[in-house]
């Protein structure tokens, strides 16, 4: 029961991440391979203002959905202003970037050791530490995210995005000012990925570099991509798919040094499968072959 | 509206596309551009629209310098286009490309998705209900909610022209309008161009048939390599040597 609890609670904090990739890759057409830095982004913010100020939960992930935003902001303005491909290649350099400055600026990181005994949160004077609480915050912070994306791919601003991902040239000749769309949904997408990272850093309660390499983005682009991006549906579904697969290789009773590589040979025979055969993913209508 | 274009020129790599290029138009003119295939028709489009800087120059609208406009702000200040590949947002319905392309609607903004529910669906509502009128009028009512890309050549042209009417524009770039199109669609196109010019909006049209042409435009620019050849009401063009010369002789 508690295991697979724990595989619910994490499946959640997949569907944050992916989602929110999702309004940026899969609604507006911007591929991000950067989205496990605003991940780490949130884990780290959360995980430092716990433990070194002892901050409560609802001042910490507000402000790891600033400070996610503000970096977006400041890598989205002038590398979106450029086209196509040039996008992807900032991204990767940011999450490089990230990596090596949370392994390597020791004084406050820790770098490779990582931040253990991150406080467990309280909110509204309950201590969320049992299992089940979590299970409560990880489902609340979800429907939240997923309430906010639902409202934004819903509405005559989604609408926009998709015409941008569609015809950029079109989408100003029809008075669109393409940047400054891309620029918002970039921001808004590193902010809410960063709820992730704060449920993370709480709930695993220990955080270090290795969780948020540029493994992590493509593995977060995968669920999307496998899911279906451009489809409010997609990401949960493909959350919910590649977090429990590696889950089901356990029962093969693998050594824990083959499950491993098995399971990096998964996901990539997977996303090549699905490149070839089913590009839309599961239930997707776009395909980022254009 | 008045647009006037200064002394426009531009080059690609030593080619001239547009050379010393002068002209101007006014409400409720319709005025023909024609000319042989790189005679700088479509970048004349680029260039008043801003997707294309013009190498010197000038070109103003109601006053308004549209040389440092970037073309998302030429089209909210009342100048629309259709192009000559057609360009429409074909992964969306047909209705959906329409409602893209008001002007000024309150839902464009982020914030709008979280707040003032109210203004947003209100405008999205009344500008569905001219959608559909728009929609009814081309006959294409049956469409509204099928793909732009599962509608045919033809009705593909026409939607683009019915975006470039929801937008309300004062000055409309028609790029070959009903260039390969089937004659029912034809007359639909011209009859909504000349509602348009009863309607006071100014229209640039650029177009190979010449019979359309002679009878839709109060006036012609005939081009060639970038340069103004000649320019006059359509019997005057329609005589003018040079033209026999480049489409006939």
């Amino acid at each position: 029961m508690e295991y697979l609890l724990h595989i619910i609670i994490l499946i959640g904090i997949y569907i944050i991440l992916s989602s929110s990739l999702n309004l940026i890759a899969g609604y507006t057409g911007l591929i991000s391979i950067a989205h496990a830095s605003f991940y780490a982004i949130g884990a780290y913010v959360v995980a430092l203002m716990a433990l070194k100020f002892n901050t409560p939960l609802i001042l910490n992930v507000p402000s790891a959905i600033l400070f996610a935003a503000i970096i977006g902001f400041i890598i989205g303005t002038p590398s979106l202003r450029i086209h196509g491909d040039y996008f992807v290649i900032v991204t990767f350099a940011f999450q490089i970037l990230t990596f090596t400055v949370l392994k390597n600026w020791i004084s406050l990181t820790r770098g490779a050791l990582g931040l253990p005994g991150i406080p467990q949160p309280k909110l509204l004077g309950f201590e969320i530490s049992s299992l089940t609480s979590f299970l409560a915050l990880t489902a609340a912070l979800c429907a939240l995210t997923l309430l906010i994306l639902y409202r934004i791919t819903h509405s005559p601003y989604g609408r926009i995005l998709e015409a941008i991902r569609e015809d950029e040239v079109f989408s100003q000749s029809i008075g669109k000012n393409v940047s400054r769309y891309k620029i918002s949904v970039f921001v808004l997408g590193a902010g809410l990925a960063s709820i992730g990272g704060s449920l993370y850093a709480y709930y695993i309660s220990f955080i270090d570099p290795s969780s948020f390499t540029v493994m992590e983005s493509i593995f977060i682009i995968s669920i999307v991509i496998i899911g279906g991006a451009g489809r409010f549906a997609g990401p949960i579904l493909g959350a919910i798919v590649l977090v429990m697969l590696p889950e089901l290789l356990r029962f093969l009773g693998l050594p824990a040094s083959i499950a491993a590589n098995v399971r990096q040979i998964l996901y990539g025979a997977l996303l090549v499968a699905f490149m070839i055969w089913r590009p839309q993913g599961f239930i997707g209508k776009y395909t980022f072959n254009n | 509206m008045f647009l006037e274009i200064k002394k426009i020129c531009r080059y690609f790599n030593g080619i001239t596309a547009l050379e010393d290029f002068s002209t101007s138009i006014s409400s409720g003119e319709i005025v023909g551009l024609i000319g042989p295939n790189g005679a700088g028709k479509t970048t004349l489009f680029n260039v008043i629209t801003g997707f294309l800087k013009p190498d010197s120059g000038t070109i103003s609208f109601n006053n308004i310098d549209l040389i440092k406009t970037p073309p998302f702000k030429i089209y909210r200040l009342g100048i629309t286009r259709t192009f000559q590949e057609i360009r429409l947002i074909r992964g969306l319905k047909v209705v959906d490309n329409i409602l893209l392309s008001f002007r000024g609607h309150p839902g464009d903004s982020l914030l709008s998705s979280f707040a003032a529910f109210k203004a947003v669906s209100k405008r999205e509502h009344d500008h569905i209900l001219i959608a559909k009128s728009l929609l009814e009028k081309a006959e294409l009512v049956e469409k509204t909610n099928v793909l732009a890309e599962d509608l045919s050549y033809g009705q593909q042209k026409l939607l683009s022209i019915l975006c470039c009417l929801a937008s309300d524009a004062e000055l409309l770039l028609l790029d070959e309008p009903i260039a390969g199109i089937a004659p029912e669609f034809v007359n639909t196109i011209l009859a909504i161009i000349r509602e348009l010019a009863a309607q006071n909006k100014a229209i640039i049209i650029i177009e190979h048939n010449m019979d359309i042409i002679l009878n839709m435009c109060n006036r012609v620019i005939f081009m060639d390599s970038g340069r103004k050849i000649c320019e006059g009401p359509p019997d005057i063009i329609r005589n003018d040597p040079k033209v026999i010369e480049a489409y006939i002789g």
